[in-house]
């Protein structure tokens, strides 16, 4: 049960409160919570109710399991969540590793639709009073900033960053690239440790989002492959015509790279072809080398 | 593509390619056609088979223990038949066509489309 604490209860929180709530009733996806009950307790004390999750995050699941196909599966799983919510008109606007939960049994959550925003075509209205930009308000990379900017400054994507109050395009637009970003931002901290861009201050980090320019994850971590790299870098890129259009795209990717099949983020060459071809069809391989070893022993055999 | 359909088209392509191996044995080369002829059709039945028991079975270390069954049972009727024209190959025509054989049921089982369930009405 979620309720309002009465030191904080603002309109402001509480609309965030309500908000979170309405937009996970509209869900129905076995990777998003579900909301059992929305109401208001003495005092008009906003509360709602949900599953009780009792897991880790993704940063914490990553920091404790290595292992890049694990990391995969759980991801497709957190794409699939979030194109379903696109699909039904909603954008997360906060993706990153603390809120994505694996549960003991397997299960993966995406969680904290608290500034999340129903209707993708919204008002620039709506959005003027959503987006209240404060520099003063940067804490960590993976701290939200509350009432300021919505987001969590590492995993923005630049369009939002471009956005602040003194460049004149604010208020910042958010779509569903911009999720596709976050996403991306997310994968780069699952298979490096680190979001994109490391900065010790928020201007800082608006400087470096300006230039965009992650280092590749292959120059952190080597053994990461290179299809799983383009990935992560086609839904990091600086332009929104570049980025996957769609969170199911991502994950379809995802799941033809562990399947053992060329990606579309990735054009490989020959060797690497044979070499994927030679991986997912090791035991004819094997029966086809076994063939041929007969054979060659056979004749040998012949010329005793 | 349908599974027996698989079996038949890759029955004959091993077939041939195992009946060119034998051009290892110059003396055998003068029959060479008869070969090919007889290896690509070993390969065409045992292949249709396959294919038609991969429709009906899901596991694949079932259909490759089938699939070296099926190759083994006509690769013997070729080694006995080449035995009883005088010539005496069976290691050379056993262990090879039974590897065809699994390299069928593999393949059948793991390409290849399964016929579509009837649906039932009353």
């Amino acid at each position: 049960m979620k309720v309002l604490r009465s030191e904080i209860d603002s309109e402001a929180t509480k609309e965030r409160m309500l908000r979170e709530a309405r937009i996970l009733a509209k869900l129905d996806h076995s990777n998003i919570v579900p909301v059992y009950d929305l109401g208001t307790l003495g005092e008009e004390r906003v509360y709602y109710t949900m599953k009780f999750l009792e897991g880790k995050t993704l940063a914490e699941y990553t920091l404790e399991n290595t292992e890049l196909l694990d990391l995969l599966r759980v991801f497709i799983r957190v794409c699939n969540a979030v194109a379903h919510a696109h699909s039904k008109g909603v954008l997360h606007r906060d993706i990153k590793p603390e809120n994505i939960m694996l549960l003991p049994y397997g299960e993966v959550m995406v969680v904290d639709w608290g500034i999340a925003k129903a209707g993708v075509e919204s008002s620039d209205e709506a959005n003027q009073n959503d987006f209240k930009f404060s520099s003063s308000s940067f804490t960590t990379s993976s701290t939200t900033i509350e009432s300021t900017l919505l987001g969590t400054p590492s995993y923005c994507a630049p369009e939002i960053w471009k956005s602040v109050p003194d460049s004149g395009t604010f208020p910042p637009k958010y779509t569903i690239s911009s999720d596709i970003y976050s996403i991306g931002a997310t994968l780069y901290y699952t298979l490096t440790g680190r979001p994109p861009l490391v900065a010790n201050s928020f201007g800082e980090l608006q400087r470096l989002s300006a230039g965009h320019s992650p280092p590749p994850p292959r120059t952190l971590q080597q053994e990461i492959p290179r299809p799983i790299e383009a990935i992560c870098l086609k839904a990091l890129s600086a332009s929104t015509q570049h980025r996957y259009t769609n969170a199911e795209h991502i994950a379809r990717d995802l799941q033809l790279y562990l399947d053992g099949y060329e990606i579309s983020a990735y054009k490989e060459n020959m060797l690497e072809r044979l070499v994927r071809w030679t991986k997912r069809n090791a035991f004819i391989v094997l029966l086809l080398f076994v063939y041929v070893l007969v054979r060659i022993l056979l004749f040998f055999f012949s010329l005793l | 593509m349908s599974k027996p359909l698989i079996g038949i088209l890759l029955g004959a392509v091993l077939g041939i390619l195992d009946g060119l191996t034998s051009l290892m044995y110059p003396e055998v080369a003068p029959e060479i056609m008869g070969i090919l002829i007889g290896s690509s059709i070993k390969g065409m039945l045992a292949g249709i088979i396959i294919g038609f028991v991969a429709r009906k079975v899901s596991n694949l270390t079932t259909m490759i223990v089938v699939g070296l069954a099926v190759g083994f049972f006509f690769a013997f009727i070729v080694a006995y038949l080449n035995s009883m024209a005088g010539q005496t190959y069976w290691l050379e025509i056993l262990l090879p066509g039974s590897l065809v054989g699994a390299i069928l049921g593999y393949a059948t089982q793991k390409y290849g489309s399964k016929p579509k369930g009837k649906v039932q009405t009353t």
